[in-house]
Protein backbone atom coordinates (compact mmCIF):
# COMPACT_ATOMS: atom_id res chain seq x y z
CA UNK A 1 0.00 0.00 0.00
CA UNK A 2 1.47 3.11 -1.00
CA UNK A 3 1.24 6.22 1.50
CA UNK A 4 2.61 8.94 -0.64
CA UNK A 5 5.20 11.28 -0.95
CA UNK A 6 4.37 14.52 0.49
CA UNK A 7 6.06 17.68 -0.19
CA UNK A 8 5.79 20.40 2.71
CA UNK A 9 5.26 23.61 0.22
CA UNK A 10 6.56 26.83 1.19
CA UNK A 11 4.45 30.02 0.71
CA UNK A 12 4.46 33.48 1.67
CA UNK A 13 1.82 35.95 1.09
CA UNK A 14 0.74 32.96 -1.44
CA UNK A 15 3.47 33.36 -3.37
CA UNK A 16 4.85 29.74 -3.68
CA UNK A 17 8.59 29.48 -3.50
CA UNK A 18 10.56 28.22 -6.35
CA UNK A 19 12.02 25.18 -4.64
CA UNK A 20 8.91 23.87 -3.72
CA UNK A 21 8.10 23.26 -6.95
CA UNK A 22 11.63 21.95 -7.87
CA UNK A 23 10.78 19.55 -5.52
CA UNK A 24 7.59 18.50 -7.02
CA UNK A 25 9.02 17.92 -9.96
CA UNK A 26 11.59 15.92 -8.87
CA UNK A 27 9.25 13.73 -6.48
CA UNK A 28 7.15 13.21 -9.31
CA UNK A 29 9.44 11.38 -11.12
CA UNK A 30 10.08 8.88 -8.07
CA UNK A 31 6.41 8.84 -7.38
CA UNK A 32 5.88 7.41 -11.05
CA UNK A 33 8.45 4.97 -10.52
CA UNK A 34 7.43 4.02 -6.65
CA UNK A 35 3.54 4.45 -7.25
CA UNK A 36 3.20 6.31 -4.71
CA UNK A 37 0.23 9.37 -4.78
CA UNK A 38 2.33 12.67 -4.37
CA UNK A 39 1.03 15.13 -2.01
CA UNK A 40 1.88 18.95 -1.85
CA UNK A 41 1.29 20.20 2.07
CA UNK A 42 0.10 23.86 1.50
CA UNK A 43 -0.14 25.86 5.01
CA UNK A 44 -1.04 29.48 5.54
CA UNK A 45 -3.59 31.80 5.13
CA UNK A 46 -6.21 32.27 1.87
CA UNK A 47 -4.07 29.53 0.00
CA UNK A 48 -6.88 27.99 -1.63
CA UNK A 49 -5.84 29.45 -4.96
CA UNK A 50 -2.79 28.04 -4.90
CA UNK A 51 -4.13 24.32 -5.39
CA UNK A 52 -4.37 24.50 -8.87
CA UNK A 53 -0.78 26.10 -9.25
CA UNK A 54 0.61 23.25 -7.33
CA UNK A 55 -1.33 20.20 -8.92
CA UNK A 56 0.28 21.51 -12.52
CA UNK A 57 3.23 20.74 -11.02
CA UNK A 58 2.73 17.33 -10.83
CA UNK A 59 0.32 16.88 -7.41
CA UNK A 60 -1.88 14.21 -6.99
CA UNK A 61 -3.28 15.20 -4.10
CA UNK A 62 -3.05 18.44 -2.34
CA UNK A 63 -3.92 19.50 1.60
CA UNK A 64 -4.96 22.50 2.38
CA UNK A 65 -4.30 23.94 5.83
CA UNK A 66 -6.17 27.48 5.68
CA UNK A 67 -6.14 29.32 9.10
CA UNK A 68 -5.40 32.93 10.53
CA UNK A 69 -2.47 31.33 12.84
CA UNK A 70 -0.74 30.02 9.96
CA UNK A 71 -0.21 33.17 8.30
CA UNK A 72 3.28 33.93 9.14
CA UNK A 73 5.49 30.88 9.84
CA UNK A 74 6.00 29.51 13.69
CA UNK A 75 8.05 26.63 14.77
CA UNK A 76 5.11 25.95 16.91
CA UNK A 77 2.36 25.85 15.03
CA UNK A 78 3.59 24.47 11.95
CA UNK A 79 5.34 21.45 13.68
CA UNK A 80 1.74 20.83 15.53
CA UNK A 81 -0.40 20.83 12.06
CA UNK A 82 1.99 19.04 10.84
CA UNK A 83 2.56 16.24 13.20
CA UNK A 84 -1.06 15.76 13.81
CA UNK A 85 -1.25 15.45 9.87
CA UNK A 86 1.72 12.89 9.12
CA UNK A 87 0.64 10.58 12.02
CA UNK A 88 -2.45 9.92 10.65
CA UNK A 89 -1.88 9.88 6.56
CA UNK A 90 1.49 7.95 7.64
CA UNK A 91 3.02 9.22 4.53
CA UNK A 92 6.54 7.09 3.01
CA UNK A 93 8.29 10.09 2.34
CA UNK A 94 8.16 13.95 3.52
CA UNK A 95 10.22 16.54 1.24
CA UNK A 96 10.74 19.99 2.71
CA UNK A 97 12.91 22.77 1.06
CA UNK A 98 16.55 23.67 2.79
CA UNK A 99 15.25 27.29 3.40
CA UNK A 100 14.92 29.33 6.54
CA UNK A 101 11.48 27.86 7.57
CA UNK A 102 12.63 24.29 6.38
CA UNK A 103 15.84 24.60 8.24
CA UNK A 104 13.71 25.61 11.40
CA UNK A 105 10.56 23.04 11.18
CA UNK A 106 12.19 20.02 9.71
CA UNK A 107 14.44 18.71 12.47
CA UNK A 108 11.43 19.88 15.24
CA UNK A 109 8.84 17.86 13.12
CA UNK A 110 11.42 14.86 12.67
CA UNK A 111 12.01 15.16 16.45
CA UNK A 112 8.88 15.19 17.58
CA UNK A 113 7.56 12.04 15.13
CA UNK A 114 11.00 9.77 16.56
CA UNK A 115 12.68 9.60 12.91
CA UNK A 116 15.30 10.92 11.64
CA UNK A 117 16.12 13.67 9.06
CA UNK A 118 18.59 13.99 6.12
CA UNK A 119 19.21 17.61 5.76
CA UNK A 120 20.66 20.26 3.44
CA UNK A 121 20.48 17.84 0.56
CA UNK A 122 22.06 17.90 -2.93
CA UNK A 123 20.85 14.57 -4.22
CA UNK A 124 17.75 12.21 -4.13
CA UNK A 125 17.51 8.95 -5.29
CA UNK A 126 14.78 6.02 -4.96
CA UNK A 127 16.36 3.26 -2.90
CA UNK A 128 15.01 -0.50 -2.75
CA UNK A 129 16.06 -1.14 0.73
CA UNK A 130 15.02 2.51 2.33
CA UNK A 131 12.97 4.06 -0.13
CA UNK A 132 14.95 7.15 -0.52
CA UNK A 133 18.50 7.84 -0.19
CA UNK A 134 19.96 11.67 0.01
CA UNK A 135 23.72 13.00 -1.20
CA UNK A 136 24.53 15.72 1.55
CA UNK A 137 27.67 18.05 1.32
CA UNK A 138 30.07 17.21 4.29
CA UNK A 139 33.60 19.23 5.28
CA UNK A 140 32.56 22.58 3.73
CA UNK A 141 31.92 20.63 0.47
CA UNK A 142 34.92 18.26 0.10
CA UNK A 143 32.74 15.83 0.03
CA UNK A 144 29.62 13.69 -0.06
CA UNK A 145 27.56 11.73 2.74
CA UNK A 146 25.35 9.32 1.32
CA UNK A 147 22.54 8.60 3.80
CA UNK A 148 19.87 6.83 5.16
CA UNK A 149 17.23 5.67 7.40
CA UNK A 150 14.54 2.90 7.32
CA UNK A 151 12.33 4.43 9.37
CA UNK A 152 9.01 5.92 7.88
CA UNK A 153 8.44 8.17 7.20
CA UNK A 154 12.17 8.87 5.09
CA UNK A 155 12.71 13.30 6.10
CA UNK A 156 14.50 15.32 4.03
CA UNK A 157 15.19 19.07 3.49
CA UNK A 158 16.69 19.75 -0.17
CA UNK A 159 18.79 22.25 -0.96
CA UNK A 160 17.42 24.81 -3.52
CA UNK A 161 18.29 25.00 -7.05
CA UNK A 162 19.14 21.22 -6.74
CA UNK A 163 16.29 20.18 -9.24
CA UNK A 164 15.25 21.62 -12.33
CA UNK A 165 11.29 23.03 -12.57
CA UNK A 166 9.06 20.95 -14.25
CA UNK A 167 6.43 22.32 -17.28
CA UNK A 168 3.36 22.82 -15.24
CA UNK A 169 0.46 21.45 -17.15
CA UNK A 170 -2.54 23.20 -16.57
CA UNK A 171 -5.13 20.86 -17.46
CA UNK A 172 -4.14 18.19 -14.48
CA UNK A 173 -6.20 17.43 -11.98
CA UNK A 174 -6.00 16.51 -8.03
CA UNK A 175 -7.81 15.92 -5.39
CA UNK A 176 -8.21 19.03 -2.98
CA UNK A 177 -8.84 17.95 0.64
CA UNK A 178 -8.53 21.17 3.56
CA UNK A 179 -7.82 20.14 6.83
CA UNK A 180 -8.38 22.02 10.05
CA UNK A 181 -5.32 23.11 12.01
CA UNK A 182 -5.27 22.00 15.06
CA UNK A 183 -2.74 24.45 17.03
CA UNK A 184 -2.46 24.17 20.75
CA UNK A 185 -2.25 27.50 22.44
CA UNK A 186 1.01 26.17 23.92
CA UNK A 187 2.46 25.98 20.86
CA UNK A 188 2.61 29.88 19.83
CA UNK A 189 5.44 30.63 22.28
CA UNK A 190 7.08 32.90 19.36
CA UNK A 191 5.29 35.95 18.42
CA UNK A 192 5.81 37.64 15.09
CA UNK A 193 6.15 41.45 15.97
CA UNK A 194 7.93 43.17 12.62
CA UNK A 195 8.73 41.89 9.41
CA UNK A 196 11.58 44.52 7.81
CA UNK A 197 10.98 43.52 3.94
CA UNK A 198 14.30 44.00 1.77
CA UNK A 199 14.02 46.61 -0.98
CA UNK A 200 15.96 44.73 -3.22
CA UNK A 201 14.94 43.80 -6.87
CA UNK A 202 17.19 40.91 -7.14
CA UNK A 203 16.28 37.53 -6.94
CA UNK A 204 17.48 36.22 -3.63
CA UNK A 205 20.90 34.02 -3.68
CA UNK A 206 19.66 30.66 -3.26
CA UNK A 207 17.37 31.31 -5.98
CA UNK A 208 18.70 33.26 -8.72
CA UNK A 209 20.01 31.45 -11.69
CA UNK A 210 22.80 34.10 -12.51
CA UNK A 211 25.37 35.58 -9.77
CA UNK A 212 27.75 38.17 -10.03
CA UNK A 213 30.16 38.38 -6.90
CA UNK A 214 32.75 40.49 -5.97
CA UNK A 215 35.71 39.39 -3.88
CA UNK A 216 38.89 41.33 -2.23
CA UNK A 217 39.82 43.06 -5.48
CA UNK A 218 36.92 45.13 -5.45
CA UNK A 219 39.00 47.41 -2.98
CA UNK A 220 35.99 49.28 -1.67
CA UNK A 221 32.49 49.80 -1.26
CA UNK A 222 32.29 52.27 -4.12
CA UNK A 223 32.52 49.78 -6.69
CA UNK A 224 29.81 47.32 -5.84
CA UNK A 225 27.71 49.33 -8.05
CA UNK A 226 29.21 48.23 -10.99
CA UNK A 227 28.60 44.36 -10.20
CA UNK A 228 24.55 45.11 -9.50
CA UNK A 229 24.57 46.75 -12.77
CA UNK A 230 25.82 43.60 -14.53
CA UNK A 231 23.42 41.57 -12.43
CA UNK A 232 20.48 43.54 -13.44
CA UNK A 233 21.39 43.00 -16.99
CA UNK A 234 21.00 39.48 -17.12
CA UNK A 235 18.68 39.57 -14.53
CA UNK A 236 20.73 38.38 -11.73
CA UNK A 237 21.87 38.53 -7.98
CA UNK A 238 24.96 40.20 -6.16
CA UNK A 239 27.33 38.13 -4.14
CA UNK A 240 30.39 38.73 -2.35
CA UNK A 241 33.59 36.10 -1.16
CA UNK A 242 34.22 36.96 2.80
CA UNK A 243 37.12 39.05 2.25
CA UNK A 244 34.56 41.55 0.98
CA UNK A 245 32.14 40.88 3.82
CA UNK A 246 34.60 41.11 6.15
CA UNK A 247 36.18 44.69 4.92
CA UNK A 248 32.27 46.37 5.51
CA UNK A 249 32.05 46.58 1.68
CA UNK A 250 28.66 44.56 1.87
CA UNK A 251 26.05 42.90 4.03
CA UNK A 252 27.19 40.32 5.08
CA UNK A 253 23.79 38.23 3.95
CA UNK A 254 25.58 38.68 0.67
CA UNK A 255 28.10 35.80 1.38
CA UNK A 256 28.85 33.19 -0.82
CA UNK A 257 30.41 30.25 0.80
CA UNK A 258 31.04 27.87 3.74
CA UNK A 259 30.22 30.89 6.88
CA UNK A 260 27.95 31.94 4.46
CA UNK A 261 25.06 31.63 1.37
CA UNK A 262 25.70 27.80 -0.48
CA UNK A 263 24.59 28.43 -4.16
CA UNK A 264 24.02 26.51 -7.21
CA UNK A 265 23.44 28.87 -10.27
CA UNK A 266 23.34 28.08 -13.52
CA UNK A 267 25.86 30.92 -14.11
CA UNK A 268 28.55 32.07 -11.35
CA UNK A 269 30.68 35.29 -12.30
CA UNK A 270 33.39 35.25 -9.65
CA UNK A 271 35.07 38.96 -9.67
CA UNK A 272 38.34 39.72 -7.98
CA UNK A 273 37.84 36.74 -6.25
CA UNK A 274 40.95 34.67 -5.33
CA UNK A 275 39.19 31.91 -4.97
CA UNK A 276 39.91 30.44 -1.09
CA UNK A 277 38.67 27.25 -0.50
CA UNK A 278 35.98 28.25 1.70
CA UNK A 279 34.52 30.51 -0.77
CA UNK A 280 34.39 27.43 -3.06
CA UNK A 281 32.65 25.37 -0.65
CA UNK A 282 29.70 27.90 -1.15
CA UNK A 283 29.63 27.65 -4.74
CA UNK A 284 31.67 24.70 -6.34
CA UNK A 285 28.75 23.16 -7.54
CA UNK A 286 27.53 25.82 -10.14
CA UNK A 287 27.28 24.62 -13.40
CA UNK A 288 29.37 27.34 -15.10
CA UNK A 289 32.01 29.46 -13.20
CA UNK A 290 33.43 32.43 -14.82
CA UNK A 291 36.52 33.64 -13.13
CA UNK A 292 37.98 37.75 -13.73
CA UNK A 293 41.11 38.19 -12.22
CA UNK A 294 44.10 40.01 -12.57
CA UNK A 295 46.27 37.55 -10.96
CA UNK A 296 46.61 34.62 -13.55
CA UNK A 297 47.94 32.35 -10.99
CA UNK A 298 44.64 32.58 -8.89
CA UNK A 299 42.44 29.79 -7.21
CA UNK A 300 39.90 30.58 -8.87
CA UNK A 301 41.01 29.79 -12.33
CA UNK A 302 41.61 26.04 -11.40
CA UNK A 303 37.78 26.00 -11.19
CA UNK A 304 36.71 28.00 -13.72
CA UNK A 305 34.89 26.61 -16.82
CA UNK A 306 35.90 30.33 -18.35
CA UNK A 307 38.72 32.71 -17.00
CA UNK A 308 39.54 36.01 -18.25
CA UNK A 309 42.94 37.27 -16.72
CA UNK A 310 42.76 41.01 -16.81
CA UNK A 311 41.50 44.10 -14.57
CA UNK A 312 37.96 43.65 -13.14
CA UNK A 313 37.65 47.54 -13.21
CA UNK A 314 37.94 46.90 -17.51
CA UNK A 315 36.23 43.58 -18.02
CA UNK A 316 33.08 44.04 -15.96
CA UNK A 317 31.62 47.74 -17.57
CA UNK A 318 32.84 46.14 -21.01
CA UNK A 319 30.80 42.90 -20.48
CA UNK A 320 27.86 44.91 -19.47
CA UNK A 321 27.53 47.09 -22.36
CA UNK A 322 27.75 44.36 -24.60
CA UNK A 323 25.12 42.35 -22.67
CA UNK A 324 23.28 45.82 -22.83
CA UNK A 325 23.05 46.12 -26.45
CA UNK A 326 22.16 42.65 -27.19
CA UNK A 327 19.12 43.06 -24.80
CA UNK A 328 18.44 45.89 -26.95
CA UNK B 1 19.89 35.03 33.28
CA UNK B 2 21.51 31.73 32.79
CA UNK B 3 22.92 30.96 29.67
CA UNK B 4 24.11 28.06 28.02
CA UNK B 5 26.14 28.14 24.67
CA UNK B 6 26.45 24.54 22.75
CA UNK B 7 29.71 24.08 20.88
CA UNK B 8 31.31 21.16 18.92
CA UNK B 9 35.00 20.06 18.17
CA UNK B 10 35.80 19.82 14.59
CA UNK B 11 38.41 19.30 12.32
CA UNK B 12 39.77 21.98 10.57
CA UNK B 13 38.93 21.14 7.19
CA UNK B 14 41.84 22.95 5.59
CA UNK B 15 43.69 19.91 6.77
CA UNK B 16 41.49 17.24 5.55
CA UNK B 17 43.32 15.36 2.67
CA UNK B 18 41.51 13.73 -0.09
CA UNK B 19 42.67 10.33 -1.18
CA UNK B 20 42.83 9.15 -4.78
CA UNK B 21 39.97 6.34 -4.23
CA UNK B 22 37.87 9.67 -3.00
CA UNK B 23 38.35 8.80 0.83
CA UNK B 24 38.82 11.38 3.43
CA UNK B 25 41.97 11.68 5.33
CA UNK B 26 41.56 13.38 8.69
CA UNK B 27 44.60 12.37 10.71
CA UNK B 28 46.47 15.65 10.29
CA UNK B 29 43.63 17.78 10.82
CA UNK B 30 44.10 20.06 13.98
CA UNK B 31 41.00 19.78 15.86
CA UNK B 32 39.25 23.38 16.61
CA UNK B 33 36.34 24.91 18.34
CA UNK B 34 33.46 25.13 15.04
CA UNK B 35 33.97 28.39 13.19
CA UNK B 36 29.67 28.48 13.80
CA UNK B 37 29.99 28.48 17.63
CA UNK B 38 32.34 31.11 18.29
CA UNK B 39 29.82 33.67 17.54
CA UNK B 40 27.34 31.52 19.45
CA UNK B 41 29.34 31.74 22.88
CA UNK B 42 30.13 35.58 22.01
CA UNK B 43 26.52 36.27 22.01
CA UNK B 44 25.94 34.32 24.97
CA UNK B 45 28.44 36.53 26.73
CA UNK B 46 26.74 39.97 25.19
CA UNK B 47 23.22 38.90 26.33
CA UNK B 48 25.13 38.58 29.66
CA UNK B 49 26.52 41.76 29.52
CA UNK B 50 23.34 43.60 29.38
CA UNK B 51 20.96 41.30 31.20
CA UNK B 52 23.61 39.67 34.00
CA UNK B 53 23.78 36.49 34.86
CA UNK B 54 26.29 33.69 33.53
CA UNK B 55 27.23 31.31 30.37
CA UNK B 56 28.18 27.96 30.58
CA UNK B 57 29.65 26.41 28.31
CA UNK B 58 28.60 22.72 27.03
CA UNK B 59 29.41 20.03 24.39
CA UNK B 60 29.27 16.50 23.98
CA UNK B 61 31.60 14.06 22.17
CA UNK B 62 34.51 11.46 22.10
CA UNK B 63 37.65 11.91 24.74
CA UNK B 64 39.34 14.50 22.44
CA UNK B 65 36.93 17.03 24.17
CA UNK B 66 39.27 16.74 27.65
CA UNK B 67 42.26 18.43 25.21
CA UNK B 68 43.34 20.89 27.71
CA UNK B 69 43.62 23.39 25.41
CA UNK B 70 40.32 23.24 23.28
CA UNK B 71 38.94 23.30 27.22
CA UNK B 72 40.83 26.51 27.59
CA UNK B 73 40.26 27.56 24.22
CA UNK B 74 36.16 27.75 24.64
CA UNK B 75 36.75 29.08 28.32
CA UNK B 76 38.89 31.88 27.68
CA UNK B 77 36.36 33.18 25.31
CA UNK B 78 34.73 33.76 28.65
CA UNK B 79 31.98 31.49 29.60
CA UNK B 80 32.04 30.94 33.51
CA UNK B 81 32.46 27.52 33.62
CA UNK B 82 31.99 24.29 30.95
CA UNK B 83 30.24 21.25 31.38
CA UNK B 84 31.32 17.89 29.26
CA UNK B 85 30.26 14.60 28.38
CA UNK B 86 32.56 12.12 27.16
CA UNK B 87 32.44 9.01 25.29
CA UNK B 88 33.59 7.42 22.59
CA UNK B 89 30.75 6.52 20.89
CA UNK B 90 29.63 9.99 20.44
CA UNK B 91 32.68 9.80 17.53
CA UNK B 92 29.67 9.34 15.27
CA UNK B 93 26.80 10.94 16.69
CA UNK B 94 24.03 11.73 14.26
CA UNK B 95 22.41 14.55 15.06
CA UNK B 96 19.51 13.10 17.06
CA UNK B 97 22.24 11.72 19.11
CA UNK B 98 23.35 14.71 19.94
CA UNK B 99 20.68 16.43 20.22
CA UNK B 100 19.30 14.08 23.24
CA UNK B 101 22.78 13.95 25.25
CA UNK B 102 23.05 17.97 25.17
CA UNK B 103 19.23 18.22 26.01
CA UNK B 104 20.11 15.30 28.75
CA UNK B 105 23.33 17.71 30.22
CA UNK B 106 21.09 21.32 29.65
CA UNK B 107 18.39 19.29 32.22
CA UNK B 108 21.34 17.89 34.92
CA UNK B 109 23.01 21.58 34.37
CA UNK B 110 19.29 22.61 35.46
CA UNK B 111 17.62 26.88 34.96
CA UNK B 112 18.70 27.22 31.86
CA UNK B 113 17.23 30.00 30.57
CA UNK B 114 18.82 30.81 26.99
CA UNK B 115 20.35 27.73 25.15
CA UNK B 116 22.63 29.26 22.32
CA UNK B 117 23.80 27.28 19.04
CA UNK B 118 25.61 27.93 16.02
CA UNK B 119 23.42 27.64 13.10
CA UNK B 120 25.42 24.79 12.49
CA UNK B 121 28.48 22.31 13.09
CA UNK B 122 31.64 23.10 10.53
CA UNK B 123 32.19 19.64 9.62
CA UNK B 124 28.72 17.84 9.45
CA UNK B 125 26.78 21.32 8.97
CA UNK B 126 23.55 19.49 9.74
CA UNK B 127 21.60 22.49 11.07
CA UNK B 128 19.74 20.71 13.45
CA UNK B 129 20.56 20.60 17.02
CA UNK B 130 18.68 23.71 17.79
CA UNK B 131 15.28 22.85 16.59
CA UNK B 132 16.12 19.35 17.90
CA UNK B 133 17.20 21.06 21.13
CA UNK B 134 14.24 22.59 21.16
CA UNK B 135 11.44 19.61 20.89
CA UNK B 136 13.27 17.89 23.60
CA UNK B 137 13.72 20.57 26.13
CA UNK B 138 9.92 21.69 25.24
CA UNK B 139 11.14 25.22 25.02
CA UNK B 140 10.47 27.89 21.98
CA UNK B 141 13.45 27.40 19.31
CA UNK B 142 13.97 29.86 16.27
CA UNK B 143 16.90 29.91 13.97
CA UNK B 144 18.57 31.77 11.87
CA UNK B 145 19.10 34.92 14.30
CA UNK B 146 21.29 37.75 13.92
CA UNK B 147 20.13 39.91 16.98
CA UNK B 148 19.27 39.27 20.36
CA UNK B 149 17.67 41.67 22.97
CA UNK B 150 16.48 40.86 26.68
CA UNK B 151 12.88 42.39 27.82
CA UNK B 152 12.47 40.64 31.00
CA UNK B 153 11.38 37.02 30.88
CA UNK B 154 11.42 37.33 27.34
CA UNK B 155 13.90 38.01 24.70
CA UNK B 156 13.39 39.97 21.04
CA UNK B 157 15.18 38.34 18.30
CA UNK B 158 15.98 39.37 14.02
CA UNK B 159 15.38 36.57 12.39
CA UNK B 160 17.18 36.66 8.86
CA UNK B 161 15.03 34.61 6.04
CA UNK B 162 15.90 34.38 2.73
CA UNK B 163 14.14 38.58 1.93
CA UNK B 164 13.39 39.61 4.80
CA UNK B 165 14.14 39.84 8.20
CA UNK B 166 11.65 39.21 11.33
CA UNK B 167 11.47 40.63 14.56
CA UNK B 168 10.35 38.26 16.82
CA UNK B 169 9.16 38.11 20.52
CA UNK B 170 10.10 34.40 22.28
CA UNK B 171 8.93 34.10 25.72
CA UNK B 172 12.42 32.31 27.54
CA UNK B 173 13.25 29.91 28.10
CA UNK B 174 14.17 29.02 24.04
CA UNK B 175 16.67 27.92 22.13
CA UNK B 176 18.29 30.32 19.57
CA UNK B 177 20.34 29.36 16.52
CA UNK B 178 22.29 32.56 15.42
CA UNK B 179 24.36 33.26 12.05
CA UNK B 180 27.89 33.99 12.30
CA UNK B 181 27.40 37.80 11.90
CA UNK B 182 25.89 38.23 15.15
CA UNK B 183 28.41 39.25 16.36
CA UNK B 184 32.35 39.54 15.86
CA UNK B 185 33.85 36.74 18.23
CA UNK B 186 36.34 37.79 20.50
CA UNK B 187 40.31 36.82 20.43
CA UNK B 188 40.97 35.97 23.94
CA UNK B 189 43.56 38.21 25.47
CA UNK B 190 46.35 36.61 27.36
CA UNK B 191 44.78 37.35 31.15
CA UNK B 192 42.01 35.84 29.71
CA UNK B 193 43.90 32.64 28.60
CA UNK B 194 45.62 32.33 31.78
CA UNK B 195 42.35 32.88 33.74
CA UNK B 196 40.68 29.94 31.69
CA UNK B 197 42.42 27.80 33.16
CA UNK B 198 41.21 27.72 36.71
CA UNK B 199 37.63 27.89 35.90
CA UNK B 200 35.69 24.72 37.27
CA UNK B 201 35.21 22.27 33.94
CA UNK B 202 32.30 19.24 35.15
CA UNK B 203 32.65 16.25 33.13
CA UNK B 204 29.84 13.37 33.13
CA UNK B 205 29.45 10.13 31.24
CA UNK B 206 26.77 8.97 29.72
CA UNK B 207 25.17 6.64 32.50
CA UNK B 208 26.00 10.51 34.91
CA UNK B 209 23.33 11.91 33.10
CA UNK B 210 21.43 9.03 32.70
CA UNK B 211 21.21 8.65 29.02
CA UNK B 212 21.61 4.68 28.45
CA UNK B 213 19.81 4.12 25.52
CA UNK B 214 20.22 6.72 22.66
CA UNK B 215 19.81 4.88 19.03
CA UNK B 216 20.63 6.38 15.46
CA UNK B 217 18.40 7.64 13.85
CA UNK B 218 20.02 7.97 10.26
CA UNK B 219 22.36 6.09 8.88
CA UNK B 220 25.77 7.01 6.20
CA UNK B 221 25.86 4.49 3.39
CA UNK B 222 29.49 5.87 2.51
CA UNK B 223 31.26 9.12 2.66
CA UNK B 224 33.39 10.38 -0.59
CA UNK B 225 35.22 13.16 -2.18
CA UNK B 226 32.63 14.59 -5.25
CA UNK B 227 34.01 13.95 -8.10
CA UNK B 228 35.79 16.59 -10.20
CA UNK B 229 34.04 18.42 -12.35
CA UNK B 230 34.83 18.29 -15.72
CA UNK B 231 35.71 22.53 -16.12
CA UNK B 232 36.12 23.43 -19.46
CA UNK B 233 38.96 25.70 -17.43
CA UNK B 234 39.23 28.13 -21.38
CA UNK B 235 41.15 31.25 -20.01
CA UNK B 236 41.69 34.52 -21.93
CA UNK B 237 44.04 36.29 -21.83
CA UNK B 238 43.81 40.60 -21.11
CA UNK B 239 40.86 43.28 -20.50
CA UNK B 240 40.44 44.61 -24.16
CA UNK B 241 37.15 45.02 -26.02
CA UNK B 242 38.22 42.03 -28.01
CA UNK B 243 38.45 39.77 -24.98
CA UNK B 244 35.59 40.55 -23.40
CA UNK B 245 33.35 39.77 -26.45
CA UNK B 246 35.01 36.46 -26.43
CA UNK B 247 34.11 35.86 -23.24
CA UNK B 248 30.90 36.36 -23.79
CA UNK B 249 30.25 34.69 -27.44
CA UNK B 250 31.26 31.93 -25.19
CA UNK B 251 28.94 32.83 -22.15
CA UNK B 252 26.01 33.03 -25.09
CA UNK B 253 26.68 29.18 -26.01
CA UNK B 254 26.26 27.90 -22.51
CA UNK B 255 23.36 29.44 -21.73
CA UNK B 256 21.14 28.94 -24.71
Amino acid sequence: MSKGIWIVVEQRNAQIRKVSLELLSQARLIANETGDPLVAVVLGQNIQDLAQEVTSYGADKVILVDNEKLAEYTTGAYTSVLNKLIRKEEPNAVLIGNTAMGKDLAPRLAQRLGVGLASDCTGMEKDDANFLTFKRPIYGGKAFAQVATDAKPVMATIRPNTFPIAAPDAARQAEVVTEAAEIDQDDLRAILKDVIIATSERPELTEAEIIVSGGRAMKGPENFPMLEALADVVGGAVGASRAAVDAGWIDSKFQVGQTGKTVSPILYIACGISGAIQHLAGMSSSKVIVAINKDPEANIFNVADYGIVGDIFEIVPLLTEEIKKLVS
Amino acid sequence: MNVITCYKIVPDDQDIIVRDDRTLGLEKAELEIGQYDLPAIEAGMQVVADAGGKVSALSVGPKLLENSKLKKGVLSRGPADLYLVVDDSLAEADTHQTARTLAAAIQKIGDADLVLCGEGSSDLYAQQVGPQLGELLGMANINAVSKITVEGDKVIVERTLEDEVEVLEVSLPAVISVTTDIVQPRIPSMKEVLSAGKKPVTQWSLADIGLADNPQTMETINTLAPELAERKQIIIEGDSEEAVNELWENLRQELQ
